[in-house]
């Protein structure tokens, strides 16, 4: 289900393809492109989304293991093109202030539904940490008082994501939807991912109780993670927020944006906050999709969305494929040296991520990959870290050719001095 | 995605990006130790046990769940995150946590009330200056200690305390290179050179008190006191809990095997304490320090305790780090004979907060400006005050224009 993996001979051939019709590639009509790219990247996330809402509903309708499998493979598909558009929340801020409803994590997944013994029944720093609106109809806690009677998707963007201020109260999003389909994970930073009954869905048999409130949960966030994409495939239409934000930027700005968003994503959010603090922690709950072990391929993913900004090419969940100016054709001319290293660059970092993919074939999911002691583990996620790095050193100095101004690579301040 | 909590929360009132911490590193290892200890400096903790074993281990006790929750985008606190009390109690410890994990009381809860007198300047400017007092409510007393379901809650007075404001963190870690032959040299306990100022050393560099020797024991201590995380230096998983607090110590502590038994590890504080070590001062264009305000600066005296010139000129916090007598009107309650002391806060980075509408100045907090915040001063720096008090507009508003840009 998971390929649609753009291999170095494709890549090639893409810029073969772009630098044959060589003659300058126009700033504008690479920024042309990357917005054709970011609509088609949206509007597959939304089709993909649309269809694990129809997928939850067959699921609801008869709830058993299949169908449930049914709905975590559309979940994962889902995914897929999702990943991919993170190349353009940095840089983009109708992006970037939208991503936090869709995207939120690490969840304290006790404010949404039951928990294991473990995770504590006396919470701590987060009077909703066990919340469990599932299970209670009035929330009455830390002197805030909540009707839940009806879970809609109003009462939980609006009333219950982050309540009370704590980022981990994330009520909506991929991860809310990952925790309902999957359950906590509860094998730690051994193989085996979360494992949640289809029965907990059922009004006939129910496990875990609260399975009507369980399906009302469910359905409205699907039917808010559809809505929240909606909006963002509109904001890519021309006259659209995030269109006519970078339209306004002028060339110079929007390929200064489409550098933010590849350097940005790749070191300080992928290599920093998403990988490396995980091995410094050796701590499951860093894993980015750590209830459905789907972690290498949300790495996966993110990688190949900066290789798609780059190249201007975008292989769509149909097989389609949106190509056009880009900056790699754009190097080519103006530095092939430059152009060849960055090739070069995507090209390992591909690599590495595919080694993640390999090992996670194995059973060794990152959650497994970043436990304390596993020296090998370590190693893999390391060179992911390090392909990372010098990914981003090399869109540095493609800035740095281009002479682009007003470049501001999240967790990098180095070019500060431009 | 990570989502900043504290940017969402408070981004009404924060919005300087100057103050926005820039990674001083280029690309490489160093830079992405500081990106990993920037996010562990925000990063909120949670109670043992959890989900998330490395990251628990919050409290029992706790005054703040992040370093960032006192210390916004590294900078100074506010009165409602970044106030603290330190206390000499066998029972409560050294500090009183206001928070503790679920199913814990908390020691106290404070409420602050303020009084205000007037100054009147000679072109007839009229500053109000507020004089805080604390009350402290639900103060855990000593026969609740035979457990949770038995505590009693009773209203008990503190009179012996000392506040403690959240300062900004920007330009610490070079305030560990200055020679120490560089400070001791500007010491003078007796005052010989008799202009009012016996500036002494406390045993450390750090700290309103100057008791912290280094930033490792600084950044140890906070985790301990404030967060309830054990650490290297402070192994105690129960932070500020004492032997008499018994419903404190029957808690699970986060401290795990991974970790060397304790809540956090040592790669993780190393990190940690990299990104505090290396926050960067806010850029500061030379060309626009107000240099006719410099010279009042320097005129009526305030560089005697506000150093600069360090290391051939090239660290300049305007502060000696030495501790001086503020006067009655400052002094803390506490029964510590350096009750009226305090170490002179540095005043590089003050231009990061000139856009912002709330300001907090003093050891306490108290003054909301830097006009307020001079007026404040007292004791050995009587002599400096009174001069400033003696200026004229003009010259006024140069010195206020100098601290706002550096």
């Amino acid at each position: 289900m998971f390929k649609q993996i753009c291999t170095l001979a494709c890549i090639l051939s893409i810029v073969g393809c772009s630098t044959g019709r060589q003659n300058s590639t126009s700033h504008a009509a690479i920024i042309e492109n990357y917005i054709s790219i970011a609509q088609a990247s949206y509007e597959d996330s939304l089709i993909s989304a649309r269809v694990l809402e129809d997928t939850i509903d067959a699921f609801l309708e008869e709830p058993n293991l299949t169908t449930l499998s049914y709905a975590r493979n559309a979940w994962l598909a889902a995914r897929v093109p999702y990943q991919q558009t993170e190349a353009f929340r940095f840089g983009n801020p109708v992006v970037d202030e939208w991503e936090g409803r869709v995207n939120s994590w690490p969840l304290d997944e006790g404010l949404i539904d039951y928990t294991a013994a473990f995770y504590g029944e006396e919470s701590d720093n987060n009077y909703f940490y066990t919340a469990n609106i599932i299970a209670n109809e009035l929330l009455d806690i830390g002197g805030i008082s909540v009707d839940a009677a009806q879970i809609t998707p109003q009462l939980l963007a609006e009333t219950l994501h982050q309540i009370d201020g704590v980022e981990s109260n994330v009520a909506t999003g991929y991860h809310a939807i990952e925790f309902l389909l999957w359950g906590q994970d509860l094998n730690g930073t051994n193989p085996g991912a979360g494992d949640r009954p289809a029965t907990d869905y059922s009004l006939s048999e129910c496990s875990n109780r609260n399975c009507d409130r369980r399906r009302d949960y469910l359905k409205a966030v699907t039917s808010l993670l559809v809505s929240d994409l909606d909006e963002m495939v509109y904001n890519w239409q021309p006259g659209g927020a995030a269109y006519v934000d970078l339209m306004q930027k002028g060339p110079e700005g929007g390929l200064a944006t489409i550098l933010t968003g590849m350097g940005s994503l790749a070191y300080g959010e992928l290599a920093g906050e998403r990988i490396r603090l995980g091995l410094l922690l050796n701590d499951p709950e860093e894993e980015h999709d750590c209830f459905s072990d789907n972690t290498h391929n949300s790495h996966y993913y993110d990688a190949l969305g900066i290789q798609n900004v780059y190249m201007g090419s975008y292989e769509r969940i149909n097989g389609e494929v949106v190509r056009g100016a880009s900056l790699a054709s754009l190097m080519a001319q103006e530095a092939p040296h430059l152009a060849a290293q960055m090739l070069a660059r995507i090209e390992s970092t591909e690599l590495a991520m595919e080694v993640l993919l390999s090992e996670a074939a194995r059973g060794n999911t990152f959650d497994v990959l970043i436990a304390s002691n596993n020296l090998d583990g370590e190693e893999v996620v390391s060179r992911v870290v390090d392909a990372l790095m010098e990914e981003t050193r090399t869109i540095e100095d493609i800035i740095r050719e281009l002479n682009l101004q007003n470049v501001s690579i999240s967790g990098s301040d180095s070019l500060g001095g431009l | 995605m990570k989502l900043r909590l504290f940017i969402i929360f408070f981004s009404c009132c924060f919005v300087n990006a100057s103050i926005a911490q820039v990674n001083p590193f280029a690309i490489s290892e160093a830079g992405l130790d500081f990106v990993t200890g920037q996010a562990l400096f925000e990063k909120t903790w949670v109670s043992a046990p959890s989900s998330t074993k490395a990251s628990d281990g919050l409290g029992p006790l706790y005054n703040a769940r992040s370093c960032a929750q006192c210390h916004f985008e590294a900078g100074r606190g506010t009165l409602a995150d970044g106030l603290n009390f330190r206390i000499n109690s066998d029972f409560l410890g050294q500090q009183i946590q206001s928070s503790a994990i679920s199913g814990l009381p908390a020691e106290a809860q404070v409420d602050i009330s303020y009084s205000s007198i007037v100054e009147k300047l000679p072109d007839s400017t009229e500053v109000v200056l507020k004089i805080p007092r604390y009350f402290f409510t639900n103060v855990q007393t000593e026969s609740g200690k035979a457990g949770i379901g038995q505590t009693e809650i009773e209203q008990a007075e503190i009179i012996e305390f000392s506040p403690r404001f959240a300062p900004a963190l920007f330009g610490v870690g070079l305030l560990e290179t200055i020679p120490l032959t560089e400070l001791l040299a500007k010491e003078d306990p007796e005052d010989l050179n008799d202009d009012g100022i016996s500036g002494k050393a406390g045993s450390g560099r750090y700290g309103w008190k100057a008791d912290v020797i280094n930033l490792e024991e600084q950044t140890g201590q906070a985790l301990s006191l404030d967060l309830g995380i054990s650490s290297e230096l402070f192994p105690n998983p129960f932070g500020d809990c004492t032997q008499l607090q018994h419903y404190c110590l029957s808690r699970p502590n986060g401290a795990s095997r991974q970790d060397q038994n304790l809540e956090i590890g040592p790669p993780a504080f190393a990190s940690l304490l990299f990104f505090i070590r290396n926050i960067p001062l806010p850029i500061v264009n030379v060309d626009n320090i107000y240099s006719a305000g410099k010279v009042v600066f320097e005129n009526i005296g305030c560089q005697s305790c506000h150093q600069s010139g360090y290391m051939q000129g090239t660290v300049n916090p305007y502060s000696d780090l030495l501790l001086h007598d503020m006067g009655d009107a400052l002094a803390d309650t506490s029964d510590d004979e350096l009750s009226h002391e305090w170490r002179t806060p540095p005043l590089w980075g003050l231009s990061a907060y000139q856009q912002i509408d709330e300001q907090y100045y003093l050891h306490d907090g108290r003054a909301t400006s830097l006009l307020e915040a001079i007026l404040w001063h007292g004791g050995e720096a009587e002599r400096s005050k009174q001069a400033f008090k003696a200026l004229s507009t003009t010259e006024r508003e140069d010195l206020i224009n100098f601290l706002q840009s550096i």
